[in-house]
């Protein structure tokens, strides 16, 4: 690694996020037209913090994912515009191969589903240590793999086992310490607990809340339950139809979140600590609309229950509000009743 | 047991017999093993437990789907096992079931209109010659689950259909024979949030009017604390706590109870990360060789030696409240004298 850029960004720690994007458009082409899973205006990951993006299927999460790493699962999606400024490399500019040196390198991925993820004919290690041979890091290399996978709490023994031989939540962990390999700045996981039993996935929280203080490790962390988000993240960003309708910090988006979303999905959010029995709040009606019936204005706006006449003609910008930055229109002077 | 009793299990068990081959002796996965649950009329028992626990297993023997290596179940009184034609005919109208994925269980070639009145006919619930009161009947169904207008949703296909609107018509066809249970196999797991809350208040409502009980399998302790009446924890094809739920989710007699509801996170930040976390070591030892003793034992931090060699006796607690822990009357009583 070049000794000068570790110094400028050792120097410029509080100020230079990891991760900024910027008027992200990705789309998917689809015959005879274009549809955009992605619209993401702003979205920053500040080193060393938590970032979450929430949000229902459908909302554009994982896509935004995908485009992070400018990698995605079928050829028809592709980033249609906008800067995605990954440790002061735009990952839309650079070439091809040049992305191949970042990934893994400063960005690693951690998945939901493991299972098939692995190839089934290949040692555990040996798939660790292709990571790091195709990096040109040839020395130490099943060293460095197992000196991390003692950090993700598994045995040595498990480098020269099969993925099969693995239990879903031993894979998940084989599944992060790929993501660590190459030591990484940031890491971006997508539903990195989904697929796992709820005590299961408290030892993988607990694992990841570790090594990101260890690491100082800056993580965005995609998922759609709200209880993984208030347990681990700094900051949230909330998506809906592929845009980011809310964000702020953890605690002042949980405590006053002022969009009619967040505060449905917190509202419909049930939990093991709720008083009374049969009590079942239904905060949202309907269901989250597809990318080809993307409603007109506010994209929340057939299923608002503050809906105004601004809202279905037009888009929000972003207000500050105590703190959170909401894009509704409730929050203008002008609109709103208050 | 009291009039109120609709269904009844006692001791049952399941066993699949795996890895039988050539050079293999056969094995057992002991899925379901020596389980004894009730569900009164007009309640809801909600199944809790991780994958692999024997919870689905249990909700398909007790649909027929799956038969018993040992035990009985008991609806309305009388035995399965001495049912004839007749008894099962009116056993399948009275025990209805909604699957998870509603993607498969809905057959994509037929319209709504077809799926929801070949229940009624199959189960004899209306006759083959009677196909007005038949659609009338679906109309009706349809509005009740809040897919309105009805004559629109009859005509549709599955796949026209969001996954909430097609667990709706899972829920509609399961009412369609007017049964007084429905074993509900995680009938919100794969909807999100927004949809989930929706699908399980209109459960409610229809409990509510109808007097349907529910026997509602779940792996989500949030959901089934808003939902349920009582609850019973499984965990290795053993059920190791049930009661009440607030009285279960307060008191978490088992060990095992307490850890599942401590690794659920809360959606509140400055609750969850104050919470004494309890953090299980390793994953659920296999149904194919469980632990001896009590099955929980190599996982539980209140073990000691007499866990691993006797199995815990299942004891009264409170009126209800059942746990199969050694421990369980030492833990029940320290949780009294805190409250």
């Amino acid at each position: 690694m070049n000794p000068n850029i570790q110094t400028k960004a050792d120097s410029t720690t509080q100020l230079e996020p990891i991760l900024e994007i910027r008027d992200l458009i990705t789309e998917i082409r689809v015959p005879g037209r274009s549809l955009r899973p992605v619209e993401i205006e702003r979205l920053v990951v500040p080193r060393g913090q938590v970032v979450g993006l929430v949000g229902e299927s459908g909302s554009g999460k994982s896509m935004t994912a995908y485009s992070v790493l400018n990698l995605f699962p079928t050829a028809a999606a592709s980033i249609h515009s906008g800067s995605i400024v990954l440790d002061g490399v735009d990952m839309v500019k650079v070439r091809e191969n040049e992305r191949v040196k970042i990934r893994g390198n400063k960005v690693g991925m951690v998945f939901q589903d493991y299972a098939l993820s692995f190839n089934p004919v290949i040692t555990i290690g040996k798939q660790l240590m292709e990571q790091l041979l195709t990096h040109g890091r040839h020395e130490n290399a099943k060293a460095k793999v197992l000196s991390v996978l003692d950090e993700v709490g598994l045995s040595a023994e498990v480098f020269s086992r099969y993925p099969h031989e693995l239990s879903g939540g031993m894979l998940q962990r084989v599944g992060i310490a790929s993501a660590l390999v190459c030591d990484p700045p940031l890491i971006v996981a997508d539903e990195p607990t989904t697929a796992l039993d709820v005590t299961v996935q408290a030892q993988i929280l607990e694992l990841l809340k570790s090594i990101q203080k260890e690491r100082n490790l800056s993580i965005l962390l995609i998922t759609h339950d709200l209880g993984i988000v208030a347990e681990i993240c700094d900051l949230v960003y909330v998506m809906y139809v592929g845009q980011i309708v809310e964000h702020g910090t953890v605690h002042k988006i949980f405590k006053s979140p002022s969009h009619p979303y967040t505060q449905g999905l917190l509202q419909g959010a049930s939990s093991v600590q709720s008083v009374g029995t049969h009590e079942i709040r239904v905060a949202i009606q309907g269901s989250i609309p597809g990318l080809t019936e993307i409603p007109s204005g506010c994209r929340f706006h057939d299923r608002c229950p503050h809906t105004m006449e601004i809202c279905r003609l037009q888009q929000p910008g972003f207000y500050e509000v105590d703190g959170l930055q909401a894009a509704c229109w409730l929050h203008d002077a002008e609109h709103s009743h208050g | 047991m009291a009039e109120t009793t609709l269904l009844e299990i006692h001791d049952l068990a399941k066993y699949f017999e795996v890895g039988r081959s050539l050079f293999k002796k056969k094995q057992n996965l002991y899925a379901v093993d020596g389980v004894s649950l009730y569900v009164r009329k007009g309640e809801t028992l909600a199944l809790v437990g991780e994958s692999g626990c024997g919870k689905s297993t249990t909700g398909r023997l007790i649909l027929n789907l799956e038969q018993p290596t040992a035990g009985s179940i008991f609806y309305r009184g009388k035995d399965l096992a001495g049912y004839s034609a007749a008894d099962w005919k009116l056993y399948r109208q009275g025990v209805q079931v909604v699957f998870q994925d509603s993607h498969s269980s809905l057959n994509p070639r037929k319209t709504i209109r077809h799926i929801l009145t070949a229940a009624m006919f199959s189960s004899g619930t209306i006759p083959r010659n009677k196909a007005q009161d038949a659609e009338e009947r679906a109309r009706a169904l349809l509005s009740e689950v809040g897919l309105r207008p009805a004559e629109v949703f009859l005509a549709k296909y599955p796949n026209e259909l969001s996954g909430g609107q097609r667990q709706r018509i899972g829920i509609a066809r399961a009412l369609s024979t007017n049964p007084d249970l429905i074993v509900a196999d995680e009938p919100v797991s794969s909807l999100d949030v927004s949809v989930k809350a929706q699908v399980l208040n209109l459960l409610d409502t229809l409990q509510k009017e109808k007097g349907v009980a529910f026997l509602f399998i779940s792996h989500e302790l949030s959901v089934v604390r808003s939902i349920a009446d009582r609850v019973a924890v499984m965990y290795l094809g053993k059920v190791v706590e049930s009661g009440p739920v607030a009285e279960v989710f307060d008191a978490k007699v088992h060990p095992y109870t307490e850890a599942l509801i401590s690794a659920t996170p809360i959606p509140d930040p400055d609750t969850t990360r104050n919470k004494k976390r309890i953090v299980l070591p390793g994953g659920v030892p296999s149904p194919m060789d469980p632990p001896k003793g009590c099955p929980f034992h190599p996982r539980c931090f209140r073990a000691e030696s007499k866990c691993a060699t006797e199995v815990p006796p299942t004891v009264e607690v409170a009126p209800g409240h059942h746990a199969a822990c050694h421990f369980a009357e030492e833990r029940f009583s320290s949780y009294e004298s805190m409250t």
